[in-house]
């Protein structure tokens, strides 16, 4: 259906101020910057100011329309146009509309009562919903407007019109970029403006020329367009003079009238490094492509900036093609991306630079950076795009398989929350494990839309294996403590059957427990790894080594602990009998005790001798005391070696054999 | 002393020699005779496959080695088991959680239990092949 709105009859049947929602009602300005943050599009931007400044120069009959397509194109909205003050600036008509709203070409909308007139009266863009609630005769301006970005554009600090962008459904919501781009787009709209003004003034006088074609070539027209568009545009000749250039652009170039710049050569403004392939590529212009292409300009004043142009052949009054170019001073720009680009770079030699491994990811989980701990940590080179994790295999700390889609890392992205408190075992490629605590942490713009996540791996191995240890020690600790406690307790029962009294009974059980305790002090010097012979013995028997009767000799041997016990509690009870019955009961008596250690064919074996001489006749006992049964039986049992006691009347002789390493029971 | 494990025949593994006289000691008063007794698992390993006993005393681990080869032994041939340990339960082996175990140190009253206990549990199909008379 194609209802042409006629202005005339809008103006006949809508009285401003009879019972129409106020215009706050469809105003929603505001929600521009309520949209989903995007970055600048400078790239189609520019596709489209190139092309437009293209045709202005071959076609300005027609460049109304071609903005309005071009509108139409950069927005992917559903109807674009534009709109020009008619009629003594009583109303607006459509000068140019592309898409669903083409039929209405030609309709139009009063100054003192539409959209067109709220844009002009604030002065600044307005983004609309639903005008037809308060402009009743838009209703049949179909189909309906579900949104549309309206942007004023002024010739001269006047105000003529405005371009506008429209959303026929919910598809499409405009946002603060879009705002950007039509603003952009309404001062090239200016240009484009006076260059149709201009053609219509000399059609209207009847100018003696030929063609309109012809006419947007003269160098006249396009000193009035050039001259009054905000970005600089100036016409270069082949040569690199500079035959004009707009106000804008002599700004940029510090130059406060044109005399000081036209007429001479372009390339003087240009930094020097940049000379050569700015002349290339103006070359190549004015043999007819169409280029674009970034360099720097000195100003007359020194001032370095950084430029952006787009640049298309024209054909000048005398023939020659010169270039024609829109330049953009885009140095803020640029040292913004500079500024992000030195901030990413130090953000990255930040990670880099940290001991623990680092890496991040993007929403979707592919790891997008990696620091060098990372790698080392991994065991691997990960590649980038690889999913979840640096790691090559994982593990659940009960030793299950941890798929990476499960990690800590894949739920914090998954579930958009940081995970804090997990541990879990990573495998390297060369079967090495680690364990490790990971802080996966999504990282979201300043929208708060996730962008991704950052992880980081800390190694606790060490941890866990200290921790390991404490349990293995304690276990040990707490086996010893027990076993000590067990061999008391069999120590005070046995020397209770023994023993004939009380006093007895405690100087016996006494004597027993602090031999215990003695090597029980040497194993600890070593740490319960061995103990050396000969420091037990002459431990065990201080008093004695003193006064001259016992003689000790032998070369060092370390003994493991079962054996140390056992051999410092068996010369406790050799000693204990011979100060009872032996040779330490007397001053002549003398005691010479050796030993060594003998490679024998399976292993090594201990030998010692203790030898009594010079004491009272030795008699046999009558009964098997407790030295005894823990020499003879003792020995056998724990050590797997041989005692012969010998009660000879010259003296005891006692000797005992005993495997200490290579005899494996 | 009397028990009700008078007469019982116990076999003894255990390494350290003092506890080791400590159970024979406690075996005797309890009215127990000692069948034999081990220190190493090898010579356990020999003698379980013969002996003639009511009753095992085993400490779980002889010189670092466990004793569950030779409890498994005993078990097959029907003897019944106490276990002694100076590591505590967890040192216990799950298929042989169910059987008593007595921590180091123990004392008469707590060996005797243990036998009665498990005696009580395996009699009569515990009763030895041939039992001296």
């Amino acid at each position: 259906m194609t209802a042409r709105v006629n202005m005339a009859d809008a103006r006949a049947t809508v009285i401003p101020d009879r019972g129409l929602v106020p215009l706050e009602e469809i105003l929603c300005t505001e929600e521009l910057w309520r949209q989903p943050q995007r970055s600048p599009d400078h790239e189609t931007e520019n596709r489209a100011l190139s092309k437009l400044v293209d045709a202005l120069s071959r076609s300005p009959r027609t460049i109304l329309q071609t903005l309005a397509d071009t509108l139409l194109e950069v927005f992917k909205s559903d109807s674009a146009g534009m709109s020009l003050l008619t009629d003594g600036d009583a109303s607006f008509y459509w000068a140019a509309i592309a898409g669903a709203w083409s039929p209405h070409l030609g309709g139009g909308t009063p100054r003192d009562f539409g959209p067109c007139g709220d844009v002009l009266d604030c002065g600044r863009p307005l983004l609309f919903k639903h005008w037809e609630r308060r402009y009743p005769y838009l209703a049949e301006a179909t189909p309906l407007a579900e949104e549309g970005l309206l942007v004023p554009f002024y010739v001269s600090g006047k105000a003529v019109g405005t371009i506008w962008t429209i959303a026929h459904s919910h598809r499409r919501r405009f946002d603060s970029e879009d705002l950007r781009q039509l603003e952009s787009l309404a001062r090239f709209a200016s240009a484009a403006y006076q260059a149709v003004q201009l053609l219509d003034g000399q059609e209207a006088s009847r100018a003696a020329l030929e063609s309109m074609e012809a006419a947007a070539r003269s160098k006249q027209q396009l000193e009035a367009i050039v001259e009054t568009t905000p970005e600089c545009i100036k016409i270069v000749a082949p040569d690199g003079t500079l035959l004009q250039m707009n106000a804008a652009g002599r700004q940029m170039v510090e130059a406060t009238t044109s005399r000081e710049i036209e007429g001479a050569s372009v390339l003087d403004l240009i930094a020097p490094e940049n000379r050569a392939m700015w002349n290339e590529c103006h070359q190549r212009v004015c043999k007819g492509e169409k280029l674009s292409w970034e360099f720097d300009i000195v100003g007359l004043k020194g001032a370095r900036r950084h430029m952006e142009t787009h640049g298309s052949p024209i054909r000048l009054p005398d023939g020659t093609v010169a270039q024609l170019a829109i330049t953009r001073d885009v140095t803020q720009r640029r040292q913004d991306e500079l500024k992000i680009r030195e901030s990413e770079h130090r953000f990255r030699q930040l990670l880099q630079s940290l001991p623990a491994a680092v890496y991040t990811t993007d929403p979707d989980g592919r790891i997008t950076f990696y620091n060098e701990a990372a790698v080392e940590f991994a065991g691997r080179r990960p590649a980038l795009g690889e999913l979840w994790c640096v790691t090559w295999r994982l593990y659940n700390g009960d030793g299950t398989r941890l798929p990476h889609d499960e990690c800590p890392m894949a739920v914090a992205l998954k579930e958009n929350r940081p995970i804090r408190g997990a541990e879990a075992i990573a495998e390297r490629p060369d079967g090495t494990r680690r364990w490790f605590a990971p802080y996966p942490t999504p990282l979201q713009d300043s929208s708060g839309r996730l962008t991704g996540a950052i992880n980081m791996l800390v190694d606790i191995t060490e941890r866990k294996e200290s921790e390991r240890q404490q349990k293995l020690l304690i276990d040990e600790l707490n086996h010893r403590v027990k076993n000590t406690l067990a061999t008391v307790q069999s120590l005070v029962a046995q020397t209770a059957r023994s023993t004939e009294d009380v006093d007895e009974f405690q100087r016996a059980v006494e004597g027993r427990i602090l031999a215990l305790s003695r090597a029980h002090n040497k194993l600890s010097e070593r740490r319960w790894a061995d103990a050396e012979l000969g420091e037990l013995l002459r431990s065990g028997l201080e008093p004695y080594l003193a006064k001259g009767n016992v003689v000790l000799s032998g070369e060092p041997v370390h003994v493991p602990p079962r054996v140390a016990l056992m051999m410092s509690m068996a010369v406790h009870e050799l000693a204990t009998n011979a100060g009872k019955y032996g040779a330490l009961t007397s001053s002549e008596g003398r005691i010479d005790v050796t030993w060594g250690a003998k490679a024998n064919g399976a292993g090594l074996r201990l030998r010692l001798c203790w030898l009594e001489q010079n004491g009272p006749p030795v008699l046999k006992p009558t009964r098997q005391g407790f030295g005894i049964v823990l020499l003879e039986r003792g020995i056998q049992t724990e050590l797997g070696g041989k005692t012969r006691v010998e009660f000879s009347p010259a003296g005891v002789r006692c000797e005992i054999d005993i495997p200490l390493a290579g005899e494996e029971e | 002393m009397t028990s009700g494990l008078a007469g019982l025949r116990v076999f003894v593994a255990e390494d350290e020699f003092h506890v080791l006289q400590l159970i024979e000691d406690m075996l005797v008063d309890l009215g127990c005779t000692v069948a034999d007794s081990v220190s190493s698992v090898r010579t356990a390993l020999d003698r379980a496959a013969t002996i003639e006993a009511h009753v095992a005393v085993l400490d779980v681990n002889l010189r670092g080695k466990p004793i569950f080869p030779v409890a498994q032994i005993l078990r097959d041939r029907g003897i019944p088991i106490v276990f002694s340990t100076g590591y505590g339960a967890a040192g216990i082996e799950p298929e042989w959680q169910a059987y008593p175990v007595i921590q180091k140190p123990f004392a008469i009253d707590g060996l005797g239990a243990a036998i009665a206990r498990i005696a009580a549990l395996a009699r009569p199909a515990a009763a030895p092949r041939s039992r001296s008379p």
